[in-house]
């Protein structure tokens, strides 16, 4: 029984420690397998509640369809109105506010909540989605195991993206977007500190999910290939209409939200249940809309519907989506946004094919390229978009229509609606998270925005002193660059020329009385304008040397420099 | 608590929650399993019953529960099929075809829609896949049936030289059965390759001395083939055996005629051979005269051919009698020479022949085929 005895000894605080950093890897780990746990139930519970209320059958009977997403509209907006207020939307925007606001914290509450309301609300036929959810869930619990195991704040901050990113990859069964989304959409940096992290929790987030519930990919397509170069003209078509198509959701959606969010209790209670009722008159005959329907983009990608029923069914479920998200049910945007690209890229197939019947290709494509274009119009993560669609079909041959059609989209929808859905959400609801797109479309200051004209004279080390002085009197700077070594540099001022003239040591050399001691840090042209500041401190100037010849001066840069240039007025 | 502790009891946790989520994952599949099992069903009770429309319904209900089982899959894509949406069959088809590439079913279904659309190249690529495809059941009746039916579409097609490729390919395959030897025979038939067709038909009659289509097949390709003889008997038999087609009577009575009246039968003597050449030559300068009265009166038409053939006629009718034919065989060569050149020149220029004019034009085609 020495085994046993050496397993009540075991004293991990003891035996095993671990710094902070190491904790957050093995956490971040743990974080994905739970949260690919929770993904997977929550999932269970989706289709079980579907079943429970709607039946088994795409098109269920009239009555349920009508009267199902009614009475859990309410159901879930009393819960949400009256006790859970803050698992209220998709979950997306109160991650990045524990991120950027709340210190990382989620309370679990909140992630109870959203699991147990957006089962019923998805499950009942509101046209929303699990993945935001799941990411929110994911999230929620990695703030947790943060809070239980009392990391500092910092690192609390960063947990929550990590079981983001698990939450997301185990719903999409996607590591690849998940983490692309998180860094691009909620993080909004690429730090190899966090992005470890977050992919050791995404892939273990989606290996347990594929455990559970297998690794097919969420959408079958035949391989595809381009029928014709002039289809790509197609694809460009798909994405004008893409960016349209998400400009009609998202401009509708934020007025009507930000008015329904000023009516009294009572409105904010009956909304959902109105929202259930219309929804539940559209999916009468169009039961395609309700839920996130998947299933129905499957048969959308296999050609059985008309261009004529795809194009309705586009704008039908932005109807339907609409209504569910700005009534205040809870449930998430991916899924529906998929759906809406799917059924106008349907739609564009269809009609492409009546004018150039022989050069087009499959309907799949085009579906799959419409999903991408709406995600990187309506949600504004175009990188996420484009792997997202080679991730979820497995197909690789299908990224250069995606990528053009969603940077036409992209591009169309930042025309005209200059803040993404979700940061506009945040503004509505008072927080001012800050925006990852301006993030990333904001200039960044460089040296060479602040370098001064290259300095009349370098000394170098074999200089002598006496050379080195007359040739300063010939300039007014006080101080000069000296080059000791061809990747040493340091300064000499005019004082310190005339005092060693004055001792006698005028024809000895720069480099030996200048010391290694006094050597000055240098920066490149390229590097941002903030290293030159960190660098600078109490020196009057650095030297700012060429990359591939560290010897080579291309100017100077003093502390006046640095914040003239911080405060000239940027470009764009 | 420490750390330590707090991560070592979040650690063991997941065995729990592993636990626990595989017993609910694995009740929600059994379930899932049950319902696309269920819906499955109903979908192979609609399509037997005719009801495809309703068969979509329930498989696409059975695909979504069972997750993409190409099974499903697979039978969602037949049922499409029999309700006539082969764009969408297709689809599903070549989704399926993905993951399994060999499938003979998958590629044989495929080379259905294709040969339906008038695809040649793919269907006669799809045919093949299923041809050399993977089987589960029966692996050699689905060959054949694939072989079958790229052979009858290549011959639909009018593409007689890849039928007939296709079709020796089958007979080396095809059981010993008549039906089976029958049915490759009359493809050959259709597929212009008459030898072949009347070996097939030969091996049947081996098994089976009086089957009907073996028979008639057998005398078709005997008298397409010119061996009229071969043609009479076995079309004899066909006729006494049941009632036959028209074209097959016609060829009967046309084979019977051509053997009472070809001159240049083995073994006739010499009389009977000059009576015959004097009839036939009295039979061409009939249908000359028919042809030129028809011509005459279309305007517009040349008759330099017909005059020659007249002056030629005239020049030799004093010399063409039985006994000038029956003692000089040259004059009957030049005789019959002219009547099968006055034949020839008639079905040119005044359409088909009938009766001994046919049998006269089909002589003379046996025997430039042979001199050759």
């Amino acid at each position: 029984m020495t085994w046993l005895r050496r397993a009540v000894a075991f004293r991990p605080d003891r035996s095993v420690r671990l710094s902070e950093a190491q904790l957050f890897l093995v956490l971040a780990f743990v974080i994905g397998l739970f949260s690919g746990l929770s993904v997977v139930c929550f999932r269970m519970a989706i289709d079980s509640t579907r079943l429970w209320l709607l039946g088994d059958t795409l098109g269920p009977a009239v009555s349920r369809v009508v009267l199902v997403p009614a009475v859990a509209g309410l159901v879930v907006a009393a819960v949400v109105v009256l006790v859970l207020p803050e698992v209220r939307g998709s979950g997306v925007n109160h991650t990045k506010a524990a991120v950027y606001i709340y210190d990382g914290f989620i309370p679990f509450r909140t992630v109870f909540g959203k699991f147990l309301t957006c089962s019923v609300s998805i499950g009942s036929g509101h046209s929303l989605g699990p993945e935001d959810p799941s990411l929110q869930i994911g999230a929620g619990l990695a703030s947790l195991f943060g809070r239980w195991l009392r990391l500092s704040r910092d690192h609390l901050r960063l947990l929550a993206p990590v079981g983001a990113a698990a939450g997301l990859a185990a719903a999409f069964n996607s590591p690849i977007t998940a983490v692309l989304f998180v860094i691009e959409e909620v993080i909004g940096t690429w730090s190899a500190g966090v992005l470890g992290a977050v992919v050791l929790s995404a892939v273990s987030g989606a290996v347990t999910a594929q455990w559970f519930l297998g690794d097919e990919p969420l959408f079958r397509v035949p391989t595809y290939h381009l029928e014709h170069p002039s289809e790509l003209v197609a694809y460009a078509l798909l994405g004008v209409i893409g960016g349209i198509a998400a400009l009609a959701f998202v401009k509708p959606v934020l007025s009507l939200r930000s008015r329904i969010r000023r009516r009294p209790r009572r409105t904010l209670i009956l909304a959902p249940a109105m929202a259930g009722l219309a929804i539940g008159m559209i999916g009468v005959r169009f039961p395609q809309v309700m839920g996130a329907g998947y299933e129905f983009v499957d048969q959308a990608m296999h050609g059985q519907y008309t261009w004529q029923l795809l194009a309705a069914l586009a704008v039908l479920k932005i109807v339907a989506t609409g209504l569910s998200f700005v009534s205040g049910v809870p449930g998430g945007l991916f899924a529906p946004t998929l759906f809406i690209g799917a059924m106008i890229g349907g739609a564009v197939h269809g009609v492409v094919q009546i004018v150039l019947p022989d050069q087009v290709g499959p309907t799949g494509a085009y579906v799959l390229v419409g999903m991408g274009t709406l995600l990187a119009a309506i949600l504004r993560a175009p990188i996420t978009s484009v792997f997202m669609i080679v991730e979820v079909s497995g197909n690789y041959s299908i990224i250069l229509p995606v990528m053009i059609s969603n940077t036409i989209g992209y591009l169309i929808s930042r025309r005209f609606q200059p803040h993404p859905i979700f940061d506009a959400l945040s503004q509505q609801d008072g927080v001012a998270l800050p925006s990852m797109e301006e993030q990333r479309e904001t200039t960044v200051q460089r040296v060479e925005d602040a370098i001064r004209r290259r300095a009349p004279f370098v000394f170098t080390g074999e200089d002598s002193i006496d050379d080195a002085w007359r040739r300063a009197r010939e300039s007014n700077l006080a101080q000069y660059p000296v080059r000791l070594a061809p990747d040493v540099w340091t300064l000499v001022s005019v004082e310190a020329l005339e005092n060693l003239r004055a001792e006698g040591k005028g024809d000895l050399a720069l480099g030996s009385v200048l010391g290694l001691s006094d050597r000055l840090p240098w920066v490149h042209p390229d590097q941002p304008l903030e290293a030159a500041l960190r660098l600078i401190g109490d020196r009057a100037f650095l030297p700012v040397v060429h990359r591939a010849n560290v010897g080579q001066l291309e100017g100077i840069v003093t502390l006046d420099d640095i914040l003239s240039a911080y405060r000239r007025p940027r470009d764009g | 608590m420490s750390r330590g502790h707090i991560l070592t009891l979040l650690l063991l946790a997941l065995i729990p929650s592993f636990a626990v989520t595989g017993y609910l994952a694995g009740a929600h599949h059994e379930r899932d399993r049950r319902l696309a099992e269920k819906w499955y069903e109903r979908g192979e009770t609609h399509l037997r019953e005719g009801r495809a429309g309703a068969a979509v319904d329930a498989f696409s209900n059975a695909l979504r529960f069972s997750r993409d089982d190409p099974r499903d899959r697979l039978r969602l894509a037949q049922a499409l099929i029999a309700d006539g949406r082969d764009a969408e069959a297709s689809s599903h088809l070549l989704t399926l075809r993905e993951d399994e590439p060999g499938n003979g079913t998958i590629n044989l279904e495929l080379g259905r829609l294709a040969a339906r659309s008038g695809d040649l190249p793919n269907a006669v690529r799809y045919y093949h896949r299923a041809i050399d495809g993977a089987w589960e059941e029966e692996p050699e009746r689905w060959r054949r049936v694939a072989r079958f039916e790229l052979a009858e579409f290549l011959v639909a097609q009018q593409t007689y030289a890849a039928a007939q490729a296709e079709l020796i390919a089958l007979a080396a395959n095809v059981p010993d059965d008549s039906a089976s030897l029958t049915r490759v025979g009359r493809l050959f038939l259709h597929a212009k390759a008459d030898d072949d067709a009347l070996r097939m038909f030969r091996r049947t009659l081996e098994h089976d001395p009086r089957h009907p289509a073996a028979l008639a097949g057998a005398g078709e390709a005997s008298f397409r083939l010119a061996n009229y003889r071969a043609a009479r008997n076995y079309l004899s038999q066909a006729t006494r055996l049941g009632p036959t087609a028209s074209p097959l009577r016609e060829m009967l009575q046309t084979s019977t005629l051509i053997l009472a009246i070809d001159p240049f039968q083995p073994r006739l003597a010499a009389r009977e051979q000059g009576r015959r050449a004097a009839e036939a030559f009295g039979h061409a300068v009939d249908r000359l005269a028919a042809c030129a009265r028809e011509l005459k009166f279309l305007p517009g038409v040349l008759d330099e051919d017909l005059s020659r053939l007249q002056t030629e006629v005239d020049q030799l009718t004093p010399r063409a009698g039985a006994r000038s034919l029956a003692r000089d065989p040259d004059l009957l060569e030049q005789t019959m020479d002219l009547v099968f050149r006055i034949e020839n020149t008639a079905r040119q220029r005044c359409g088909q022949p009938q009766g001994h004019d046919l049998a006269l034009l089909l002589i003379g085609q046996r025997r430039t085929g042979a001199e050759r």
